[in-house]
């Protein structure tokens, strides 16, 4: 499910230790006692995909976790919109038209 | 041609703007240009007149549009227009005199330009002209977004652009990384007024926005100076600090992942196209969504977003097959069968009992290299798979109605060898699955409550799957503590014994294990008590004492006690006092630990009274002794009452499986409430209320509210009464718990949330989810008129269906296929035997059945075949669900039956039902609604249970 990869910033191809280390710099990032809501998301998420069994259980039934689909949709918008990525220059460049 | 003509006169003709003087049509340009609109200012720099040219001015203008146009066509993806746009630009290059350009202008042009050319045009310009701090930072920027270095070398060493340079040179591979904090490193041993300065500042403010710092980035932003190369991006940031009105490029919104605003409004025009079903929409707004929520895999975003709106199709009620279009329309083909098979496993998990496709798995399987390239991956999922249909098939009870040819051979496609028995298809498939699988937890444990629960099952079959289980997983205790408990159920203590041992060399410390062995003790003890095998009982009793299992300890006591009762049998009958025998086992007890004792005991003697050597007088004197001790119960001070009842309900589930006990252990317990209050009464209501003694407490509560003994905490005290009087089917709506909510005052609804949370595990439904969720409105239900249930009925029964049941006309292609069965003399073809009859054959057997006329007396013939009727009943049952009548009070069923009976030939079918019914023993086996609706006389006096 892809929502929980946007919420941990990573590609779906990412390894138990990326993740694992993105979890880990997203909770010392966001605390529980600073964003809770975000802490929980970003734990969900590690929870979904913290080892092969249930990132392939995920990948299939993720989305029947949510109690309907508007929800699992506000879940997918949610992660999206509240993620801020690290493009590189050239994306930067590539964005504003600067590239030839 | 007409046309071509039209064309052609509106080339020549010229727009207002184009007729404006030279001078404003080139101010008019330059501020197009400013504001982003090069192709305008492309279109008013071609009215300049060409003479104006000879002035370099033009030239320059006329460049820098063509440069910028190049850039806005390169960036929509029109690479040979952007590059036709180019050569455009290299023919006015020519014509520009750099040394000639006042400052705003060369710092334009150096923008116009590339690394290279801006590094050797500024050279030039320095050779005659002083230096400008705009013009070297126009440069700097060029030279790091090309990386071109060499053409620096025309500067002077000493310039800050070639002097600089290095740094920015190294941390140009952390920029296109994205890791900005390290480039901003990298970066900071450059002075402040060098012209690479703003790319420090740049890398510390792109470092801020993805550290979440927002005050860091805003101190950034107020530093990057205007006209910095990256203008949209800094726009962006300066918008996400707070700071800027502006907001950047919808590109760089995606590129930093800050275009919430547009996913938000693609997944609201996604939701909307859901709601409404419709398929051209909800394909184009989907492909929109994916691109904007994940623009590096769209597929990934669309795979997600199609079990999504397949989910929505469900919920929904949209056909399926607008789905599958949608899917069609959206994925490549050979993802096809992996994307829409999965979406039906995804509904059948999601809704278990709903739908129950092996057939989805079976090709969800086949293709498991598409979703899953790594074989690793394709037996976990396997495992998954085959795991959630048996969880399904559970849910829509499989096991209990048997697989139809399809589903067989669907399961044996699965298994890979057909399933040997039907009740148990599932544990096949959860075996299979835990071959794919075989670390699956959730699995393992799920099979093990599957065999608890499956009582049917054939013994040794099942006793075989646990020994499987336990060669399978060696270490794991669960499948010989089940194997012991199948033992114990069976009265086979040294099979189960061994079995215990079996699970204790696994887990020593397990406390379900060692309580389960300590019951088996007990048990053992009694049947050894009960054959008068007194030695043989003590031991065990010593056995089950080694356990020091603290919780089993007052039933130890009990077992004690009566051994030594039963043991001195003759000495009872020679006039020795029970209480006699008793007394070394009761005096150092308690009060109310000796009256509870005693109350257990008489309740295990009374379950013991058909065996030959307990002495009747025994029972009866330890009656008397406890009558007596019971008087004790009036000196209690309320918290030795509390404790008295306290552990009832877990000794009798430990001893007999259920809380509930026997009426002597009632007898006391009015005198025992009378000694609590406040909280303790309530506590005290919640045990006997597990006990089942919940006319005790309404006796109690009735008598408390008459006013004799008000308190504080009347409105929970009323909530009881609520809970009660729903369950006794009083009451059967919401008024009483809402005017009981409504008077309670913030702390009161606080203790009426607790003591909902309390009573709901020992209510039933619909009452269990309405105390469960504190929300008493669901348990507000309006009696559905006449035409409703006709509705439902035709829903459940196809157009016409009353029609055709009360003899109407029908619909005459059944009528005459009925006819044809009857002719031929078929009333049900063999292949429907097995599958039950269509809806198509089921109307026409009402039909038939209507045409045939009703039964005047039980016994003189059948209004329907047997198998017909057994589907009309079930359909009925079906209606009471849909109407949401299950566990409806008897008063909306009473209201509902004379509602349907108002119409008589409803209710002549209702008899006849009834009759039948009654005529085959059926009436036992009707659910208390169903029953209701048949048996409810009419006010014009139908027959129903009289006639019967």
């Amino acid at each position: 499910m892809l929502a929980h990869y946007l919420t941990l910033d990573l590609a779906p191809d990412a390894s138990r230790e990326e993740v694992r280390q993105r979890y880990l710099a997203l909770i010392r990032r966001h605390p529980p006692s600073r964003d809770p809501e975000r802490f929980q998301r970003v734990t969900a998420a590690y929870e979904a995909l913290q080892d092969d069994r249930s990132r392939v259980r995920t990948a299939m039934f993720g989305i029947a976790a949510y109690s309907d689909w508007e929800l699992a949709l506000e879940a997918l918008v949610q992660a999206r919109t509240g993620a801020r990525k690290a493009p590189g220059l050239q994306a930067l460049l590539a964005a504003e038209g600067l590239t030839q | 041609m007409r046309a071509k003509r039209r064309a052609k006169h509106r080339k020549k003709k010229r727009s207002p703007q184009q007729r404006l003087p030279p001078e404003r049509l080139l101010a008019h340009a330059r501020q197009n240009l400013d504001d982003g609109n090069p192709r305008k200012a492309l279109e008013l720099l071609r009215g300049v007149p060409r003479q104006r040219g000879d002035s370099g001015e033009l030239p320059l203008w006329l460049f820098c549009a063509c440069v910028e146009r190049a850039r806005e066509l390169g960036r929509k993806g029109l690479a040979k227009e952007a590059a036709a746009m180019r050569d455009r630009a290299r023919q006015q290059q020519a014509a520009i005199a750099v040394r000639d350009l006042s400052e705003p202008d060369l710092v334009r042009y150096l923008r116009c330009l590339d690394g290279g050319e801006a590094a050797s045009a500024y050279a030039e310009y320095l050779g005659t002209r002083p230096p400008l701090d705009a013009a070297a930072r126009t440069v700097a920027d060029r030279v790091v977004i090309d990386r071109c270095w060499e053409p620096l070398e025309r500067l002077a060493p000493d310039h800050a652009l070639r002097r600089d340079a290095r740094p920015v040179q190294r941390s140009g591979e952390a920029m296109d990384r994205g890791d900005w904090e390290r480039a901003a490193g990298l970066l900071d041993g450059i002075p402040r007024r060098s012209p690479y300065a703003p790319w420090r500042t740049f890398c510390k403010a792109m470092a801020s926005f993805t550290a979440g710092d927002d005050r860091g980035l805003e101190r950034a932003a107020r530093l990057l100076p205007e006209g910095f190369a990256l203008s949209g991006t800094v726009a962006e940031l300066k918008r996400c600090a707070g700071g800027g009105e502006l907001t950047g490029p919808a590109a760089v919104q995606q590129a930093l992942g800050t275009d919430d605003a547009l996913v938000a409004a693609s997944a609201a025009r996604l939701r909307q196209a859901l709601q409404r079903g419709s398929e051209p929409q909800i394909v184009r707004h989907l492909a929109s969504l994916a691109d904007v929520v994940y623009p590096e895999n769209p597929l990934a975003a669309r795979i997600d977003l199609l079990m999504i709106a397949a989910r929505a199709c469900f919920e929904s009620s949209v056909p399926l097959s607008v789905f599958f279009d949608v899917a069609a329309q959206t994925v490549a083909e050979e993802y096809l069968i992996s994307i829409t098979t999965q979406a039906t496993l995804l509904l059948q998990h999601a809704a278990p009992g709903e739908i129950w496709d092996p057939s989805a798995a079976v090709r969800y399987l086949d293709n498991l290299s598409v979703p899953f390239p790594c074989p690793g991956d394709q037996a976990l999922a396997r495992g998954c798979v085959l795991e959630s249909l048996a969880r399904s098939g559970a849910e829509a009870g499989i096991h209990r109605y048997g697989l139809d040819a399809d589903d067989t051979r669907d399961v044996a496609s699965l298994l890979g060898t057909p399933p040997q028995d039907p009740g148990l298809v599932l544990v096949d498939l959860l075996l299979a699955s835990l071959a794919a699988d075989p670390q699956s937890t959730t699995g393992y444990h799920f099979l093990l409550d599957l065999l608890r629960r499956n009582p049917t099952a054939d013994e040794a079959r099942l006793g075989a799957i646990l020994q499987e289980l336990a060669a399978r997983y060696p270490d794991a205790p669960e499948p010989w503590l089940e194997l012991a408990t199948q033992h114990y159920a069976r009265n086979a203590y040294r099979r189960a014994e061994t079995a215990l041992g079996e699970a204790l060399r696994r887990a020593p410390y397990d406390d379900r294990i060692l309580d389960l062995q300590a019951i088996g003790f007990l048990k053992s003890a009694d049947q050894s008590r009960k054959r008068g095998r007194f030695p043989l009982a003590a031991q065990d009793l010593a056995r089950a004492a080694d356990l020091r299992r603290p919780r089993l300890e007052p039933i130890l006591r009990v077992k004690r006690l009566l051994l030594d009762l039963v043991r001195a049998g003759a000495d009872v009958e020679a006039g020795a006092g029970v209480e006699a025998i008793a007394a070394p086992l009761l005096e150092p007890l308690a009060p109310a630990a000796r009256l509870r004792t005693l109350a257990v005991a008489i309740h295990d003697l009374g379950e013991n009274r058909n065996v030959k050597n307990v002495d009747p007088r025994i029972a009866s004197e330890l009656r008397q002794v406890l009558a007596r001790a019971a008087g004790a119960i009036a000196r209690l001070d309320p918290d030795e009452a509390l404790e008295l009842v306290a552990d009832l309900p877990a000794d009798c589930r430990i001893l007999y499986g259920s809380p509930r006990v026997a009426p002597v252990l009632t007898e006391w317990w009015r005198a025992v409430l009378a000694r609590l209050d406040g909280d303790r009464l309530t506590a005290g209501f919640d045990i006997l209320l597990a006990c089942g003694g919940r006319k005790t407490v309404r006796d109690e509560l009735d008598r408390r509210l008459r006013g004799g003994r008000t308190t504080d905490h009347d409105p929970l005290l009323q909530f009881y009464l609520a809970v009660i009087r729903y369950e006794e089917r009083e009451d059967y709506d919401a008024t009483r718990f809402l005017e009981v909510v409504e008077r309670a005052d913030a702390p009161g609804r606080r203790r009426l949330r607790e003591a909902a949370k309390r009573l709901a595990p020992v209510v039933d439904q619909p009452l269990r989810r309405a105390l469960q969720q504190f929300d008493f409105e669901s348990l507000e239900r309006l009696v559905p008129s006449f035409e409703e249930l006709r509705e439902m009925i035709e829903d459940l029964g196809g157009p016409g269906f009353l029609d055709q049941v009360l003899g109407g006309p029908g619909d005459p292609e059944v009528a005459a296929d009925a006819e044809d069965a009857e002719d031929a003399g078929l009333d049900e073809p063999a292949e429907e035997a097995e599958t039950g009859p269509s809806p198509r054959e089921f109307r026409a057997a009402l039909s038939r059945a209507a045409r045939n006329g009703r039964l005047d007396r039980p016994g003189q013939g059948l209004l329907f075949e047997e198998d017909e009727t057994l589907v009309v009943l079930d359909r009925l049952e079906a209606m009471i669900d849909s109407a949401r009548l299950r566990a409806a009070a008897p008063a909306i069923m009473t209201e509902t039956a004379h509602a349907v009976r108002g119409d008589g030939e409803v209710g002549r079918i209702l008899d006849d039902l009834a009759a039948w019914c009654a005529a085959h023993a059926r009436r036992a086996a009707l659910s208390p609604e169903l029953d209701a609706l048949l048996y409810t006389r009419d006010e014009a006096g139908g027959a129903g249970k009289e006639r019967c």
